[in-house]
């Protein structure tokens, strides 16, 4: 009775923020077993979507697709040079998929991933051209059946990623937050401290001056940024996008530092100076230690930033290989109007880990620069 | 005026001051503040106000990609109308003294014909229905009278109307009005049409031409914009409030919770825009999936999230609530904790009850926070790209569209880019009212 008087709050608040829990986290459990589901199970529309199933909504039968093989495939005797069980994989998304099999002169597509269970094909039989000489069945790649909570689960579309320019991509968006840090951090740190320690004149109107230039947003520019960053030979590298993308992380970090460099006490300063240390000797030795949480918080928003930025890399950037993961997520996993939906999920999966690690370590700083953010 | 950094007391000077007999530059606050701060000016300046400049730039030139030479074009990217059409819709045909001969009338429109006779030099056309002759229209050719008056007869929709006492009988076009006529010269379009049109009708002046003005998708975009901001706004603050309210109570795991909740703001937009896509997919959507099986909608008529005008704004909507809210939730609880335990405790004796206490004493503390925290925010919707190109690309037939995306569509897409820029600059106005706005609201808050 005391326990549940005293469990009592718990519970009711977990309850009460079940639902926004839920409508935030939901697509991303979508996502999640979108990617591990194999492509006969993604678009069974017989079987709940919500978990795994192994079997074919409508005949009950584990999943496998018949290739009917028509006679006027064969010219000659039937030869197979794949062996029963053999892995193969699908032709919608692989740019080059191997046969699996070879019929007379003809290959045969498999048009699921997975293993060939069962050849059924008589040899010999001579027919009309219309007529069925055979079936190929293949069931859905089984990789990770029965090891994991015996779950029909699939990891092809996590190795699809490696035949396309995914983790190029990657290697670019990862590069690019990264010299935009230095950037930022480079130019944000002293401006951050003039305003918020040096008395000079002008020094307020500097201040909401940059802090109005983060209210300029990138799809006011990126028309007239794409002619500057033609004139500057840098359109389609990265270079275009390091060089603006500091035109919001520096408005940004600014505002966010001068917020920390406000509440380091004055005094210590002034000791410094009465120590005899030059000014830059002070900022560098006494004042930047004492802000450096400051300083990683504006580097995680600055990583972050340029990590989501989406107008400037789609503008920029016309070749697939040099494209933002971001971007190369959205533009080039779609071939015309056929989305590869399981590679698009679990590209989304993986592309989301640098950013939820950077934010899982830093929680808490990166809540609070959230609200210094936009309240300082 | 002596620099301020003097005027502090000191142990000892600097030796390379004393030396000097002066305090070297970097030792006085505002050289030094003036140093720190010029490499930020600069970079903003070149990178933010040169091609704001450059914006304004190309709004006047006839720019388009690849053409050799741009030429000053003045204000024809915003506005420059070729002619102007006279459009009618619901011709008052004849009026009745009973509703019997009106619907007569009405009815037997199929076998009506239309004749014409010249008048001066004019021709007017004349439809004949049901024993009733009825001069509708008048112009300058035989053909276009009676090509007119053709239309009104056959094409369009015959409806009877009671009107006081007594009975119309009105033809409507639909969503597709009648041209009447062109014109260059607005001035005389009124007289024009007086002489044209011989029955009462509903007129309207379109503009026609190559502007952004004059382009009827412009307008559609506007709206969008608005109405994109407005639904986003509201139903992120109505999520958000009662969100912050229960994240503010004290329970395990809520710094947890919060972290968790916090997650669709982190993720890149682009990247978890992928997962709603394949939620609102128009065969496979999740949604659908169970909203069939719990039989509120039948397997034959599921919804087209993205494909269908009446569901796609609502879809893109949906999709920045569900990315903006965490943000605004988290606002709202920092400006929560803000709050003294003592004044709510005390309210609580007092005998306020929670709605009291919400409306006269957090909802008044967390106001300012909150206005600052939907000034970023509104700024933020207006100009938002990412969610619209991504859900729905401004489809479908553009019914999506919002400035930002018709700017990318038009400028970089189909390569007007003074256009393009034309349309991105009348985003700026209406944010800088936005912010001017708000801006007033703080100060008079006395923030």
């Amino acid at each position: 009775m005391t326990l549940w008087r005293r469990l009592k709050p718990h519970v009711a608040s977990w309850a009460g923020l079940t639902p926004f829990l839920a409508f935030a986290l939901f697509p991303f459990y979508w996502a999640v077993i979108t990617s591990f589901k194999a492509d006969a199970n993604l678009y069974d529309l017989r079987r709940q979507p919500f978990w795994f199933s192994k079997t074919d909504g409508q005949s009950g039968q584990p999943y496998h697709k018949d290739i009917i093989v028509p006679a006027s495939f064969r010219d000659g005797p039937v030869q197979w040079r794949i062996a029963v069980g053999a892995h193969t994989t699908r032709s919608d998304s692989e740019q080059s998929p191997a046969p699996i099999a070879i019929i007379g002169d003809q290959t045969v597509y498999s048009p699921v991933d997975g293993a060939l269970a069962r050849i059924d094909i008589p040899t010999g039989q001579v027919g009309h051209p219309n007529d069925v000489i055979g079936s190929i069945q293949v069931v859905p790649d089984s990789w990770l059946c029965d090891s994991f909570l015996s779950l029909c689960t699939t990891l092809t579309h996590y190795r699809f990623l490696a035949s396309t320019p995914f983790y190029g991509w990657m290697r670019n968006s990862l590069v690019a937050g990264a010299f935009v840090v230095l950037i930022t951090i480079l130019i944000s740190v002293p401006a951050a401290y003039a305003l918020a320690r040096l008395r000079f004149r002008g020094n307020r109107a500097l201040g909401i001056g940059i802090f109005l230039t983060y209210l300029i947003p990138p799809t006011i520019l990126f028309i007239p940024f794409s002619q500057f960053v033609g004139s500057l030979h840098i359109a389609d590298k990265i270079w275009s996008l390091i060089l603006s993308y500091p035109t919001f992380t520096i408005p940004f970090c600014t505002w966010l530092l001068m917020g920390f460099f406000r509440s380091v006490p004055k005094e210590i300063e002034e000791r410094a100076l009465l120590d005899g240390a030059t000014r830059l000797q002070m900022l560098r030795l006494v004042v930047i230690p004492v802000v450096l949480p400051g300083i990683l918080t504006a580097a995680i928003f600055a990583f972050t930033l340029s990590f989501q930025e989406y107008v400037y890399a789609l503008t920029f950037i016309s070749s697939t290989v040099n494209r933002t993961l971001p971007v190369g997520i959205s533009v080039e996993m779609v071939r015309g109007d056929v989305y590869f939906w399981g590679p698009l999920m679990a590209s989304a999966i993986i592309g989301s880990i640098p950013v939820v690690i950077v934010y899982a370590l830093s929680l808490d700083w990166f809540i609070s620069g959230m609200t210094t953010g936009a309240v300082k | 005026m002596r620099p301020l950094a003097a005027t502090r007391p000191r142990a000892e000077e600097p030796v390379a001051a004393k030396q000097a007999g002066r305090i070297p530059l970097l030792e006085r606050e505002a050289p030094l503040g003036y140093l720190l701060v010029l490499p930020a000016v600069l970079y903003l300046g070149i990178f933010i106000a040169y091609p704001f400049v450059m914006s304004v730039g190309l709004s006047f030139l006839d720019a388009q990609a690849g053409s050799a030479r741009w030429n000053f074009i003045g204000w024809d990217n915003y506005s420059k109308v070729d002619a102007y059409q006279i459009v009618a819709n619901n011709f008052r045909i004849a009026t009745f003294e009973s509703e019997q001969e009106a619907r007569a009338l009405a009815d037997q429109r199929k076998q009506g014909i239309v004749t014409t006779e010249p008048s001066g030099q004019r021709f007017k056309a004349v439809v004949h229905v049901a024993g009733n002759d009825v001069p509708l229209i008048e112009m300058d050719s035989d053909s276009d009278a009676s090509f007119n008056a053709s239309s009104v007869l056959q094409d369009l929709d015959w409806t009877v109307r009671g009107r006081g006492k007594k009975w119309e009988v009105i033809a409507n076009t639909g969503e597709n009005p009648i041209t009447l006529g062109e014109f260059t010269d607005r001035s005389k379009m009124k007289e024009e049409l007086k002489h044209d049109l011989l029955v009462e009708a509903d007129t309207k002046v379109i503009a026609k031409g190559t502007g952004v003005l004059q382009d009827s998708n412009f307008p559609l975009a506007l709206k969008n914009t608005f109405k994109y901001t407005f639904f986003t706004e509201f139903f992120k603050m109505l999520i958000g409030v009662p969100c912050a309210l229960l994240l503010n109570r004290k329970f395990g795991g809520r710094r947890l919770l919060r972290g968790l909740l916090v997650i669709p703001w982190v993720i890149p937009i682009a990247i978890s825009a992928q997962a709603w896509l394949w939620i609102l997919d128009s065969t496979y959507s999740v949604i659908n999936w169970t909203l069939t099986h719990l039989h509120i909608l039948s397997p034959g008529h599921v919804i087209n999230f993205r494909g269908d005008a009446d569901y796609a704004m609502g879809s893109v909507i949906a999709v920045n609530i569900w990315r903006g809210f965490p943000f605004t939730a988290i606002i709202i609880l920092a400006g929560l904790t803000a709050i003294p335990d003592e004044i709510l405790e005390r309210a609580r004796l007092d005998g306020a009850n929670a709605f009291q206490r919400f409306f006269h004493i957090i909802a008044p503390m967390v106001r300012p926070i909150l206005m600052v925290s939907l000034l970023f925010s509104v700024i933020f919707s207006f100009t938002d790209f990412n969610t619209i190109w991504i859900i729905t690309k401004g489809g479908p037939y553009d019914q999506t569209q919002v400035l930002s995306t018709y700017a990318y569509q038009l400028g970089i897409n189909a390569g007007y880019l003074g256009k393009g820029a034309a349309i991105s600059l009348f985003m700026f106005p209406i944010m800088a009212v936005m912010v001017f706005a708000m801006l007033q609201f703080l100060r008079r808050e006395n923030m």
